[in-house]
């Protein structure tokens, strides 16, 4: 045979030989080790988008209730009955007013307002457009409610940790009535204290006549989803009072 | 071996786009979340941003009638010269960063004396930020601040002369003498009742220095008392005059006074609790401090707040460029703001169908006396709280006068007619919202 025939007869027999099982489970493992990087990249990242996208609908939310109850807040004239509200807390986040009011951690907090929505003088909290509007945090459940016209509607689902009222005045003969400090702001509890100006009766509930002195509320929502938390607050004046 | 090594190079790259297309389609859900984020967070802030410059348009819609008066918008909602009235083409009111408010002024009960003491008027303001647009509806109500809408003396009117009164109401916290030199026209053009002297002590046609504490004295020995003992609570001569003279009270039957044409009361007794209770509203210096503090921010606003009494002649306001500024004055004890003709530009004396707009100040005189010389006319609310002010010759004021002391001389004329209370300036209108709606809720 010539030189060259006998090249080609051996470049023939090296392509049939296949591969050996070193090199098979070498390549295996070396292509099961990139898959799983990719999958586990994969997988991680879908979650992640997935989390992202919830918690952006949950912030999403959170943004239009407050948006929606500033709203109806700014045209209340009126705030009818307040169950468990906040109490006066500091500029540091401590309680103002600790031994004459205390929160019920486990309770339900709930607000209830008037809004004249279709300018008619009268509130018809069973129109169409209800003019009775009351918010309620569903502490069990994490979610608040919204309850008008005799239905109860989930207007935020889940995942609220908090939902909180304030409320303030503008009556300053009030300011120091609980316990003698002045400091510029009159809270709830002010009110109920000062029987003088604010006719307020002392009961350490905020009821009867402290509600017609309100001027301003402050809501204040916390929404955690795993571990990822965002506050929204914003501070509303009642526009519409009468007094 | 180099067979198989040529053979797995596409494998990196196969492996490389493979990854790439996983992280590209991860970066672009990541980058569509944020985007979403930002959006709706976008959009919050511009609606947030729409509703500040709607509410900007209402307290600048606030702040126009503080500046002019309810009778400029009296064409509304069709003005055509008047944008803030005309609801077709709004006034458009820019703000510095580049939100705008498209605003105007609808008129649901015009402010006009003495049927409607008070107007309502509705604001429709569309604040506008970038793509978003937010609607407000601010009903308003618009009335005189609380003050005697007349001519009114804290001390004893001084009439020496004879004043000619036209549809207003001479009321003295003191008394008030030679009544019978003054003479009274028509019907008082806010209170709706016959013009007339009223006195929360007496009043009497006598020329006297001081007036007597002792009402009995007066009521028992003035002869010239126009309620004593011998007219008893009516007095003929005039019918709608009240004071405070013993057993001044409701007309006998029969009296004369129950049945002069216009009767407007029944009783001829005027008291301190009357003068302080709805409508007169008096307060001891006419105006609140905090009403006071507000015309002078108003007439700072405008460079026409003076610690002087003779301002340089260039200083004073006329009327074609300011038809109805706040004039302040704050002087020391006796110090005195002596007007010729330096404000007659605001001057006129009756226009009997009101069709045209009338100008009209606020002229304050705060510590000293205000002087106003023969040839002076002008139209608007003068209040000279703390000393005197005198009428000399036939001075002319359309409007009304809140002053510590008073004095008539020469043949003043005063008058306060229905063409003046509806422009009645802006500076002494108390604006109350009285309803705020969002529209596009």
């Amino acid at each position: 045979m010539s030189r060259l025939t006998v090249l080609l007869d051996r470049v023939r027999r090296s392509a049939d030989q296949g591969f050996t099982l070193a090199e098979l489970l070498v390549a295996s493992m070396m292509f099961m080790l990139l898959s799983s990087m990719v999958f586990t990249t994969v997988i991680g990242a879908t979650r992640q988008a997935q989390s992202n996208r919830q918690y952006n609908d949950l912030n999403e939310e959170a943004r239009l209730l407050m948006n929606r109850m500033s709203r109806e807040l700014r045209e209340a004239q009126a705030v009818k009955a307040v169950v468990n509200p906040g109490g006066g807390v500091s500029a540091t986040g401590a309680a103002l007013y600790p031994g004459y009011y205390v929160p019920d951690p486990t309770g339900d907090s709930e607000v209830t307002f008037q809004v004249d929505f279709n300018g008619n003088g009268t509130i018809e909290p069973t129109a169409g457009d209800p003019e009775e509007l009351t918010y309620r945090y569903d502490r069990a459940n994490r979610r608040v409610l919204l309850l008008a016209a005799g239905q109860t509607l989930p207007v935020l689902a889940a995942e609220v940790e908090a939902f909180r009222f304030g409320f303030t005045s503008r009556l300053h003969e009030a300011d120091g009535s609980v316990d003698g400090t002045r400091d510029g702001v009159v809270n709830w509890e002010e009110l109920d204290a000062d029987a003088n100006f604010a006719n307020g009766n002392k009961n350490h509930v905020l009821d009867g006549e402290e509600l017609t002195r309100l001027d301003s509320i402050t809501v204040e929502i916390t929404v955690l989803k795993n571990e990822r938390q965002q506050t929204y607050r914003t501070q509303v004046d009642l526009r519409n009072r009468p007094y | 071996m180099n067979r198989i090594r040529r053979d797995d190079r596409g494998v990196a790259m196969v492996t490389v786009l493979l990854v790439t297309a996983v992280l590209t389609a991860l970066g672009v859900t990541v980058t569509q979340v944020s985007l979403s984020n930002l959006g709706n967070a976008g959009r919050d802030r511009v609606a947030g941003g729409a509703l500040g410059a709607a509410e900007a348009g209402v307290a600048r819609a606030i702040s126009y009638i503080h500046s002019r008066n309810t009778n400029a918008i009296a064409c509304s909602p069709t003005c055509a010269t008047n944008p803030w009235g005309n609801k077709a083409a709004p006034k458009v009111v820019g703000l510095p960063d580049g939100r705008q408010a498209s605003v105007w002024i609808e008129t649901v009960q015009p402010f006009a004396p003495p049927t409607y003491k008070a107007g309502t008027y509705k604001i429709h303001s569309v604040g506008a930020a970038g793509p978003g647009k937010r609607t407000l509806e601010v009903t308003i109500e618009v009335k005189p601040m609380n003050f005697p809408l007349g001519i009114y003396t804290t001390q004893k009117l001084n009439n020496g002369g004879t004043a000619a009164v036209f549809n207003t109401t001479v009321l003295s916290h003191e008394c008030i003498d030679s009544r019978d030199k003054m003479t009274f026209t028509g019907m008082d053009a806010y209170y709706g009742i016959p013009a007339a002297a009223h006195s929360t002590k007496y009043i009497t046609k006598a020329n006297i220095q001081a007036c007597d504490n002792n009402l009995n004295n007066v009521w028992l020995n003035d002869t010239k008392a126009i309620h004593r003992a011998a007219v008893g609570t009516c007095s003929p001569e005039f019918p709608y005059d009240q004071d405070n003279a013993p057993l001044g009270g409701t007309f006998p039957a029969g009296s004369s006074c129950l049945s002069a044409p216009n009767q407007y009361t029944t009783s001829s007794l005027f008291t301190s609790e009357i003068i302080k209770a709805e409508p007169y509203n008096y307060l001891p210096r006419g105006l609140k401090d905090s009403d006071y503090a507000l015309l002078k921010a108003r007439a700072q606003a405008l460079g026409l707040y003076f610690t002087t009494n003779s301002p340089a002649s260039t200083a004073w306001p006329n009327a074609a460029a300011v038809p109805n500024p706040v004039v302040y004055f704050k002087l020391n004890t006796g110090e005195k703001v002596t007007l010729q003709g330096e404000l007659n530009s605001y001057g006129w004396q009756a226009d009997a169908s009101c069709l045209l707009q009338h100008p009209g100040l606020v002229l304050v005189v705060e510590g000293g006396d205000l002087q106003l010389n023969s040839n002076a006319r002008i139209s608007g609310a003068v209040f000279v709280p703390d000393g005197n002010m005198t009428y000399n010759g036939g001075a002319q004021v359309v409007g009304t006068v809140f002053a510590y002391k008073l004095h008539f001389t020469g043949n003043a004329s005063v008058t306060l007619n229905e063409c003046y209370t509806r422009g009645t300036p802006g500076g002494v209108l108390d604006i109350k919202p009285l309803r705020f709606r969002e529209v596009d809720r």
